[in-house]
């Protein structure tokens, strides 16, 4: 038998040449971004200046600091819209921390950068906002969601200290241990650990995602408690989630191909439009995040289509299909069986969802 | 003590209080000690109860059987040698194995049925036959042998066979009803995302399901 040690060192080289490309990679073109987008330029200072905070910058402190530090803060949120076109939204946050990991909050839509209020742009983003902003507060942007599995899954890197929204900040990358994941730069506050920036990278180096802190403050009166559009009805395990949205079919995953992975949240949701029930399985491995989505009682997702093969049904050759849609951003995949419809969605970087998909389906199909 | 008995007659010496005295386990009594006779049997009683309370060890010969058979064979001389182990000796003689074996009826190979059987008993019976004919003899043995065998390994081999194809079949059909063929499953790539009625990773990056 081949010995697997050789393999091991060359992933393990692999691993380190990947890390120095990217720091390198990410400061070049990070500190070229920002100064072209942002209005509160970054300013570099003496990287032989105290280190004494850099040193400090964790995980863990970034942790607790979302917990346990109140802030009322106006950021812009960048998406890549619908059209393919960047889109700027300012919004306000405010957060009431109370030491837990989901502290009572208020998301305020203020307005698209460079429309004018009442535009159709603008008025669509505020329905988005309206729908979304709970999605856009607790999914979007960077956050430690688990800090054990944060601490095995990713590394972090400090790059100095840097001003940032007209505070003291330190910038850090925090790098993923596997290639599939995405990239962070994160510019975190001095005095409060809270990230005052936040960028996703994927491994090409494409910017999927930008949080920026335009103005801070600790102080907090939360007046209108952000509440989900959706009724939101969290569960302590699939147990109690599959009795309480009942419905035959429901599968309860195994995070086999994602081993990093644990489920940190079982939610149902109640659509207010057509009353549908849906069962949402959030996993993640510390910073990343990806979803397992069981709706009983859908039609079939497909069955409008011209061809003949179901997403759930076996086609001639016995084979089950799974549809699935990919590009640098997210990977969403659908199939259908026994009368519940499936979604398993991510980054688009993380093609293990494909397998992780196929474990779901061949549950769903053997029962087992 | 003596007694008259009659005329003629020897008189016994025991009295009628002597047989009594015998007679009632020669408990002590005023006749022991009065009657001469019972007094000495009575003391020759004691005597023996006393040896008699004394176990004697037999002595080692009779533990030894050689002894033990040269009283025997002591025995059995001197029954042979009497009258009665003469008359027997010639009523009933006792014929030894060799002469059983000179007694074998010779006469019986001479008869037509002998001869027809062994063939001549005087002549040489290899060439009576025939070096060609025991050649032949021999050759078709051997055949019958190899024969027998090869019919032995054949019906193994068909027994082996069919034992190895009935497990084949037994286990297949086992494993075949405790396994089930996983399903296939393949993947169909979409150019743009489904329209969902919710999709999280479309939301965060488009900011919209739609």
């Amino acid at each position: 038998m081949p010995s697997t040690e050789p393999n091991h060192r060359g992933v393990s080289l692999l691993k380190r040449l990947f890390h120095g490309a990217t720091l390198t990679a990410l400061v070049v073109v990070v500190s070229g971004f920002s100064t072209a987008q942002s209005k509160s330029k970054p300013v570099a200072q003496n990287p032989g200046a105290s280190t004494s905070f850099a040193s400090g910058i964790s995980l863990g402190a970034i942790d607790y600091a979302q917990r346990t530090v109140d802030c009322t803060i106006t950021q812009r949120r960048r998406f890549l819209g619908p059209t393919g076109v960047p889109v700027t939204v300012r919004e306000e946050v405010k957060v009431d921390a109370d030491g837990t990991d989901a502290p009572p909050y208020e998301l305020t839509y203020l307005g698209v950068e460079g429309e004018q209020p009442g535009s159709p742009l603008w008025q669509q983003w505020a329905q988005n906002y309206t729908r979304f902003a709970s999605l856009y507060h607790q999914h979007g942007g960077f956050r430690v969601r688990n800090l054990p599995a944060a601490q095995s899954n990713y590394t972090v890197h400090n790059f100095g200290q840097i001003t940032r929204a007209g505070r003291s900040a330190c910038r850090i990358v925090v790098l993923p241990n596997r290639f599939d994941k995405a990239v962070w730069l994160v510019d975190v506050d001095a005095t409060t650990f809270l990230p005052l920036y936040a960028a996703e990278y994927d491994s090409q180096l494409r910017l999927l995602s930008e949080v920026e802190v335009v103005t801070f403050s600790t102080a907090v009166q939360l007046t209108n408690p952000r509440t989900p559009s959706m009724t939101v009805t969290p569960y302590q395990d699939f147990a109690a989630a599959e009795q309480a949205i009942g419905g035959k079919g429901l599968v309860e995953p195994q995070t086999g191909p994602l081993s990093e992975y644990v489920l940190s949240r079982i939610h149902g949701t109640d659509n207010p439009l057509n009353g549908r029930h849906s069962m949402v399985l959030t996993y993640t491995d510390g910073i990343d995040e990806c979803f397992v989505i069981e709706s009983p009682g859908v039609p079939e997702y497909f069955a409008g289509l011209p061809s003949q093969i179901g997403s759930g049904l076996d086609d001639a050759s016995g084979n089950h299909t799974i549809a699935r849609y990919r590009d640098p951003s997210m990977s969403v995949l659908l199939f259908w069986y026994d009368g519940v419809g499936f979604q398993i969605a991510g980054r688009g970087s993380l093609r293990r969802l494909d397998e992780f998909a196929k474990t779901i389906y061949a549950k769903a199909v053997t029962g087992r | 003590m003596t007694t008259s008995e009659g005329p003629g007659k020897p008189q016994s010496p025991l009295t009628p209080a002597c047989r009594a005295f015998l007679r009632n386990g020669m408990a002590e009594d005023d006749h022991a000690s009065g009657c001469a006779f019972c007094s000495a049997r009575l003391g020759a009683r004691r005597k023996l109860g006393e040896w008699l309370a004394q176990p004697i060890a037999p002595p080692a010969e009779l533990e030894s059987a050689a002894f033990l058979d040269s009283i025997k064979t002591r025995i059995v001389d001197r029954a042979e040698a009497s009258a009665l182990g003469q008359l027997l000796d010639q009523a009933m003689p006792v014929a030894s194995p060799a002469a059983l074996e000179r007694a074998f009826p010779v006469d019986l190979l001479d008869s037509a049925v002998g001869t027809s059987a062994v063939g001549d008993p005087t002549g040489d019976l290899v060439g009576s036959v025939g070096e060609l004919g025991w050649a032949r003899v021999r050759q078709r043995v051997l055949q019958q042998m190899h024969a027998d065998r090869s019919r032995h390994l054949a019906r193994f081999r068909m027994i082996a066979v069919f034992g190895v194809a009935a497990a084949a079949i037994l286990c297949s059909i086992l494993v075949s009803e405790g396994t089930r063929r996983p399903p296939s499953i393949v993947f169909t790539d979409v150019s743009s995302v489904p329209s969902l009625e919710f999709s999280p990773m479309a939301v965060l990056r488009h900011g919209t399901d739609h």
